[in-house]
């Protein structure tokens, strides 16, 4: 009978009653949102590398360095020579040390030179290692292993051919199109850069600049004269800032070591205004339509205060009145929250795609998380002490009158 | 007894000094009908309000049925008026957007008196004493005639079997075609259950159903000169 009751009054009210779910709604959806989408780039930013102690460059600030060499966003402001990369590698300090060079691109995707070493120890996320959905790490030396998202994007299949280009510009007139690349390898997607990076060997790079090519097909051990960054695994943790000290203190050329757990923050940092006013905004939004619904339901007091008393009057006890309206208030939250919620997911759904390309964003579907949970939760308890508040307060009037 | 009432003073807690009622001694036997008339405004509503346990007395004895009603708890108050009295009110007797067969199954519920399958004999049983066409039984009640709806009211109020039934200004909004079926009604339905019966109303000429008849400032002696 409560239930019914709840249900043919709330019919009753429709139109009112569905103008406030449509507030709510917006606001959880904006709410859920920004929350959501916060939460993902944070953590897809953080976890865009682990398992590297030290990333080495050209002396510059650590966040161009992370933001060039990790990220593959703008341009190194100079290289290191390979002896320098000889010497530090050869520290007694350096468990490994991956060379890295970039400046070519393909299709506006960055290329970058490495060593199959590369695949071995960079690690994402919670110390993921790279894994190969198809084929296997470059062997020869016009071999080429793709992220995921560039073989999607551009549909390559393994053996495909394709010609790189130099600089980084979408559209480059410099193309390399003596040397055409074979696709040999294709990496699981990660849900960072890498997925956006085409990978080859460091003596390709070197190749494809010599003034004269010569088209061996074997991988020879021919020494790169420069390279972009270096990314370092130590023995010891704890000898992290000593290196990072001697490397940043080096004399025969200026170099900068930073630390990318570090960096990140630092980087992420930067965003905290941004973030802070989404999170502002989203409030807001969540409490004009909280204020909306309370508006809704003290506009309908007046008519209700009668069906109250004429509940009372039949013998309804103030706990039966309490109810019903919690559970009205609740019914509306409900609705809100899981309309809310569906939209989130749909539009996400349509818009992940748009998302990872034009912004680079990885955002999961998923929105089921502990702090979501924790904000539906609170969003439900504030809803309800607003609903409730016409009730209560014509509660103490009764009470006043009776005592 | 049906109602007794000894000394009750009874005044609003926003106006303390100013004494709705003062009633030094009143009561209304088992099975009686009694017609109490009076202007609207001198308090005959707090009086009712005060019969059913809505409102408390400053002071003096209210038993209803026997029972204190103002020694009552909040519950067993509620109980005690969803078990044993009915009341019909001028308007907004019904839950408006609820259907016949609801409104009368919520007093049902608070009650608790009756099965279900009882329960539906019952209001089948009241509905056709009280001419109310099938078809009209699961519309909201809103849409029907306000005749309807008074007798829908009646219904509703005696469908917990209630030794004790008030009714307060039931035909106000009534015409005098649709008043004279309703006073008819309800006078033969009171007399064949066995129903006392409390009828407050103004309009004098409606004193002829009863045989107790008495006038509201006989009861109450608060002077009421400035009272809404």
């Amino acid at each position: 009978m409560l239930i019914k009751l709840a249900l043919k009054s709330l019919h009753d009210r429709k139109s009112s009653v569905v103008l406030a779910i449509m507030a709510m709604t917006v606001s959880i959806f904006v709410l859920l949102g920004v929350e959501h989408i916060r939460h993902q780039t944070k953590t897809s930013f953080s976890n865009t590398v682990s398992g590297v102690d030290l990333i080495v460059g050209a002396r510059t600030s650590s966040l161009n360095l992370l933001l060039y060499s990790v990220f593959k966003i703008g341009n190194a402001t100079n290289n290191i020579s390979w002896r320098s990369f000889k010497n530090i590698a050869a520290n007694p300090k350096v468990k490994w040390a991956v060379p890295l060079s970039l400046g070519d691109s393909h299709k506006g995707y960055r290329v970058l030179g490495t060593t199959s070493h590369y695949f071995k120890h960079f690690r994402y996320g919670k110390k993921h290692p790279l894994t190969f959905k198809q084929g296997e790490g470059f062997n020869r030396l016009f071999d080429v292993v793709l992220g995921a998202e560039v073989a999607k994007k551009l549909n390559y299949e393994l053996g495909d051919k394709l010609v790189l280009a130099h600089g980084v510009a979408k559209t480059s007139f410099s193309l390399h199109k003596d040397n055409p690349f074979v696709v040999v390898g294709v990496l699981a997607p990660t849900g960072t850069p890498v997925d956006h990076t085409l990978h080859v060997s460091l003596q390709a790079i070197e190749e494809l600049h010599q003034q004269q090519p010569k088209n061996s097909a074997v991988l020879v051990s021919r020494q790169p004269e420069n390279i972009t960054a270096i990314m370092l695994g130590l023995k010891s943790k704890i000898t992290t800032f000593r290196l990072q000290r001697e490397i940043n203190q080096y004399v025969q050329e200026p170099l900068s070591a930073i630390l990318p757990g570090v960096a990140l923050s630092e980087l992420w940092q930067m965003m905290k205004v941004l973030e802070s006013t989404l999170i502002l905004v989203s409030a807001l939004v969540f409490m004009s339509a909280s204020l909306g619904v309370c508006a809704m339901l003290l506009s309908s007091i007046r008519e209700r205060n009668k069906e109250m008393q004429l509940l009372r009057t039949i013998g309804a006890s103030p706990l039966f009145l309490f109810r019903l309206i919690t559970l009205e208030a609740l019914f509306i939250v409900t609705m809100s929250i899981s309309l809310g919620a569906g939209i989130l997911v749909s539009s996400l759904f349509l818009t992940q795609d748009y998302l990872v390309s034009s912004f680079g964003l990885h955002v999961s579907i998923n929105i089921l998380s502990l702090n979501n949970f924790y904000l539906i939760a609170a969003m439900m308890t504030m809803s309800l002490i607003i609903a409730m508040i016409p009730f209560i307060v014509s509660f103490i009037q009764s009470q006043r009158k009776k005592r | 007894m049906a109602i007794n009432l000894s000394n009750v003073r009874f005044s609003y807690p926003e106006h303390p000094h100013l004494p709705i009622l003062d009633i030094p001694s009143w009561s209304l036997a088992t099975g009686e009908h009694a017609f109490i008339y009076g202007p609207s405004g001198y308090g005959k509503s707090t009086l009712l309000s005060i019969l059913n346990g809505l409102l408390s007395v400053n002071s003096g004895d209210v038993s209803v049925l026997g029972q204190r009603i103002d020694k009552m708890t909040n519950n067993q108050g509620d109980k005690f008026r969803a078990n044993h009295i009915g009341y019909v009110f001028q308007q907004f007797n019904l839950i408006p957007y609820l259907d016949t067969i609801d409104n009368i199954r919520l007093a049902s519920y608070f009650s608790k008196s009756l099965s279900k399958a009882k329960l539906n004999k019952e209001i089948d049983t009241l509905l056709t004493t009280l001419n109310m066409p099938i078809k009209d039984r699961y519309k909201p009640v809103r849409s029907l005639s306000i005749g309807q709806q008074q007798r829908i009211a009646i219904a509703r109020a005696l469908i917990n079997k209630p030794a004790l039934l008030i009714v307060d200004e039931p035909t106000s909004s009534l015409d005098r075609n649709n008043t004279n079926s309703f006073m008819t009604l309800l006078m033969s339905i009171v007399k064949s259950n066995d129903i006392t019966l409390l009828f407050v109303s103004h309009d004098m000429s409606l004193s002829h159903y009863f045989k107790r008849v008495e006038s509201f400032n006989e009861i109450n002696r608060v002077e009421h000169s400035d009272v809404n």
